[in-house]
Formats: C-alpha cells, structure tokens, sequence
C-alpha cells in the first residue's frame, strides 16, 4: 500500500507539473518533441527516486532545465533526425497573425544562447531568485547575473525593444 | 514590455502531448527495473569473481573440455553510403549530402539570398533509406500536391504554415523538403527542389578522423561528414539495434530512457591563440555532461568526446576514446577512410548476409 500511495503522490505531481514542466523545457531548447523527450526523460528518473527527494518541483524545473540544455547542444544534422523532427503545432485556422508574431518571438529566443537562456526562464518565469537559480543550474551566483545580464542584451537587440525585467534582482 | 509575458507568449499553444501522466509511470518503472537489474548483475559478477577465479587459477585442466565451434555465420557491417549528390534547383542549392544516421540522409538547401529570410531560417533535403518510413514526429493537416516526378505526393501544413512536402522517390522510399512557406520559398519552388531529386548510385560516405577505441558496448549510429567539422554519434548497442529493426528506426519506448549516446566532434577554431590543450583535458561542468578535448594540428583544431550520460560512462573512458582518434588533413578529403573503416568493426552495426 505504501507503494500505492507513493504511486498515486507521483501522479498527481505529474498530472500538475508536466505542462509546466514542458513548457520550460521547450523554452530552453525550442523544440517541442526534444523538451518533451527531456520532460519524460526527468520524471522517469523521478519517479525512481521520488521517496529520496524533498524538493521535487524543484529538482524537477533544475533537471528538466539541464536536460533541455542537452538537447540543444546538438546541431540538427548530429541528432537522428528520423526520431527528432519538429512536433508540429495544432492546425487551426489563424487570421490575425498573433501566430507569426509568436514564431518571430520564438525566432528571437532561440537567438539567445542556451544556457542564458535557461537563466532567464527560471529567473523571469519560474520567478526562482539569483541563489535559487545558481542551485537549479549547479553553478555560481555570479555566473546567473552574467547570464541574466547578457540574456536580457541579446534578446533587447534581437526585438529591438525595451523588456521589463520584473523580477527583483537578488 | 514584460520579459514574463514574453516568455509565457513563447511558450502558448503548446501541441497536444505525446506523453501522459501514464506513459511516464511506466517509463519509471522499467527504469527501475533496469537500475535492478543491472544492480544484481553486478553484484553476481563480482561474486563470480571471488569464487570463480580462484577455482580457474587452481581448477582442473580447463583446457580439456571440448568446444563445439558455431557454423559459419558471415556478417557485413551496415553500409554508411550517399546514394545521391548536390545539384541546383532554380535559386536554390542543394548540397550534397552531409549526415547520415542508420535511416535517413540529410542535405541543406541554401539560396541566393534573395528573399529574406530565406533559407537563414531552416531548409533541408530529408532523403529516407528505402524501408525507413516516414518519421511518425511529421504529422498535420495533408493537402494534396501534384505528383512528383509522378509519384505520390503531399504538402503537410501546421498553423505557421507549409513545413514540408512529402514524396515517395521509389517504393517504400520517402523524401522530404523541410522549409518555413513563404519564409523561405513558395510552394512552387519546394516543388521545383523536390522535382530536381534524382536517386544515384551508392557511394561510400568518408570521415575526416579515425578511431581506434570505442567503449565496449556503443555502436555507430549518425555520422556528419563535411570536411573540417566530421562527427560521428554513437549510443548503446540495444538502442541502436533498435534503430534498425523498430518499424520507423526510432528506439521504442521502452528504452526511451536509456539513450546516453557518445558524440566524437571535430570542431576547427579560427580565432584561438593555439595554445590550447594537446593532451586529453577532460571536465564535467556542473551543467553541461563530462566530455574531454584535445587540440591537434596546428592548434586550431578540437577533437572534442563527451556523453550524455556520466553514469553509464565514465570520464576514463572518454579519455581512452580521445586518445584513439587521429584526425586527418581536413584539407584533403580525397585521402579519408570510408566510415567503415575509419570506426573499429566491433562498434559498428552488423547484419548476417
């Protein structure tokens, strides 16, 4: 029964977190099916250790965020591209152009260097602090700030506006 | 403009998932089952060890039991070959190709730079390996094309747009042009790229390094081959395996969770000083996964080995992999070995002829 319990604990962590969880990922790597693979990848590893970790949203954001970066960091013709094409986006009929302006958005993001890029969805998505942040990606306080700082740079440049930085800087 | 809501917009309209609350229970669990049983087996070796060895170095005569030889079994490594080559196509080029893994083949397709952004953005050549079908990822709503060459084929479309035109080049064997419409190029010109396709002869892909030592257990799955940047991917021999028998050479499920690979990059620097490592330096970043590199030539070039995976693959091993690698003139791809012979046999993929 115990196991039962720490089954049916997991599920509803699951069942809560793995949009979330998906969508940090695919901000950190830009592509849906890798942050998907980088989502089952992490719970998968969870669920064996889940008895053992107090944290678990937040080892969970950390190791989804370190495993997207992963993704990232090969070029498209080193991956098996038969298992790793795009996940497209539903088919639904748009004529706004909100959609382009979000692939445009998304054109900028990816412009951004992986792991500043990470920093800059904990930090501003996931509101974790600087330390907090640090812990997540197992570095520094001030490797975070540098990020932080040469994040927010890269994407002014790219959009070529202003952005709000809500998050206090810690 | 607030950095959140840009994020949030980013990331909005995500697409259904292809996992669930389930999938992932049972993915955990046969990772649990594997650490087990990896765990026992591991505890049976070394108790083979204690007792076994002593009896093999004071045992009887183990040399008088009879062995019984198996018949001739004759395997051929899985071919890395091209089966076609770069040509232009109105103000498009397509290269000729420059990755291949155990089902498909890639090119990149460049333009003039005419049309912003063009192909910047993303355009390729997909050529299947007859047998491989189309990978299950590529799915939307199919709008019918003329044929191609006059065989069957299809635009498929998401809500950005026109992504790809799909067409069987021969039978059991598809292809696809890959590019943001009208980003890139118009519907007529994805066409023109694909009409422009003819399969040729095999020919044998070369690699701009060779190996001496692969860890025990990882065979050869994606190799790159453009001179001055060669890759080579491996992952553990059941993925692998996988590859080559699952219906669309994607590893099933079941070892989805499995799938440490160890990537061999060669990457050219034209900006270092040279003064960087000639001898193996490895790491493991707090971030990123243990890898070792190395600087050959004249100290512009990084022969770089690193794996996803720390615990399946230890840094000795990383080490013990870089030190078997030589890279070759960059500049002379003519004198480069084929793929086969540039990966030790053992790490290679087998078929029995």
């Amino acid at each position: 029964m115990i196991v039962s319990d720490r089954e049916a604990e997991f599920r509803e962590f699951v069942a809560a977190q793995m949009d979330s969880l998906r969508g940090l990922a695919y901000l950190t790597c830009g592509n849906w099916q890798s942050a998907e693979d980088a989502v089952l990848t992490v719970l998968a590893r969870l669920y064996v250790k889940w008895s053992r970790i107090d944290n678990v949203a937040g080892y969970a954001r950390a190791a989804v965020v370190r495993a997207a970066i992963d993704e990232t960091r090969r070029p498209w013709w080193r991956r098996e591209r038969s298992g790793a094409h795009d996940v497209p986006e539903p088919v639904v009929p748009d004529l706004t152009g909100v959609v382009h302006d979000r692939l445009e958005l998304r054109a900028a993001l990816l412009k951004v260097p992986p792991r500043y890029r990470a920093v800059l969805v904990l930090r501003f998505l996931e509101g974790l602090s600087v330390q907090q942040t640090a812990a997540a990606l197992q570095c520094p306080e001030g490797t975070v700030k540098v990020y932080t700082a040469r994040g927010l740079e890269t994407l002014r440049r790219v959009l070529g506006v202003e952005l709000e930085a809500r998050h206090a800087a810690v | 403009m607030q950095l959140s809501d840009l994020l949030e917009a980013a990331r909005a309209d995500a697409p259904p998932a292809r996992y669930d609350v389930d999938h992932v229970v049972r993915a955990g669990r046969r990772l649990r089952r594997r650490r087990r049983t990896a765990w026992v087996a591991g505890v049976a070796l070394a108790v083979a060890a204690v007792i076994g060895v002593p009896q093999w170095l004071h045992g009887p005569d183990r040399r008088s039991a009879p062995v019984v030889q198996p018949g001739p079994v004759v395997p051929s490594l899985v071919p890395f070959d091209y089966t076609f080559t770069g040509y232009r196509a109105g103000r498009f080029t397509v290269t000729d190709p420059l990755s291949l893994s155990l089902g498909w083949m890639f090119a990149k397709i460049t333009d003039d730079g005419s049309k912003k952004p063009g192909c910047a953005v993303m355009c390729h050549l997909s050529i299947g390996l007859p047998g491989a079908p189309l990978p299950a990822g590529i799915t939307g709503e199919r709008i019918t094309a003329e044929p191609i060459n006059g065989r069957p084929a299809y635009f498929l479309a998401d809500k950005g747009g026109i992504r790809y035109l799909i067409w069987d080049y021969a039978d059991g064997a598809y292809a696809h042009v890959q590019a943001p419409v009208p980003l890139a190029m118009t519907k007529a010109e994805m066409r023109q790229i694909a009409e422009g396709f003819r399969p040729g002869a095999a020919r044998a892909a070369h690699l701009g390094f060779r190996m001496t030592y692969v860890p025990a257990d990882y065979r050869l799955t994606n190799v790159t081959t453009p001179a001055g940047s060669p890759s080579a991917r491996f992952e553990v021999a059941e993925v692998a395996e996988a590859r080559m028998t699952a219906p669309t050479r994607v590893p099933p499920e079941s070892l989805r969770t499995s799938h440490a690979t160890l990537l061999i990059s060669v990457i050219p620097f034209h900006k270092t000083d040279g003064s960087g490592p000639t001898t193996p330096e490895c790491t493991t970043p707090k971030i990123d996964g243990p890898s070792c590199r190395m600087f050959v030539g004249d100290g512009r070039t990084m022969v770089n080995v690193m794996t996803t995976d720390a615990t399946t693959l230890p840094v000795a091993e990383l080490r013990r992999t870089l030190e078997g690698i030589t890279v070759l003139d960059q500049d002379q791809p003519g004198t480069w070995p084929r793929v086969n012979d540039a990966i030790p046999a053992a790490a290679q993929l087998t078929v029995n002829r």
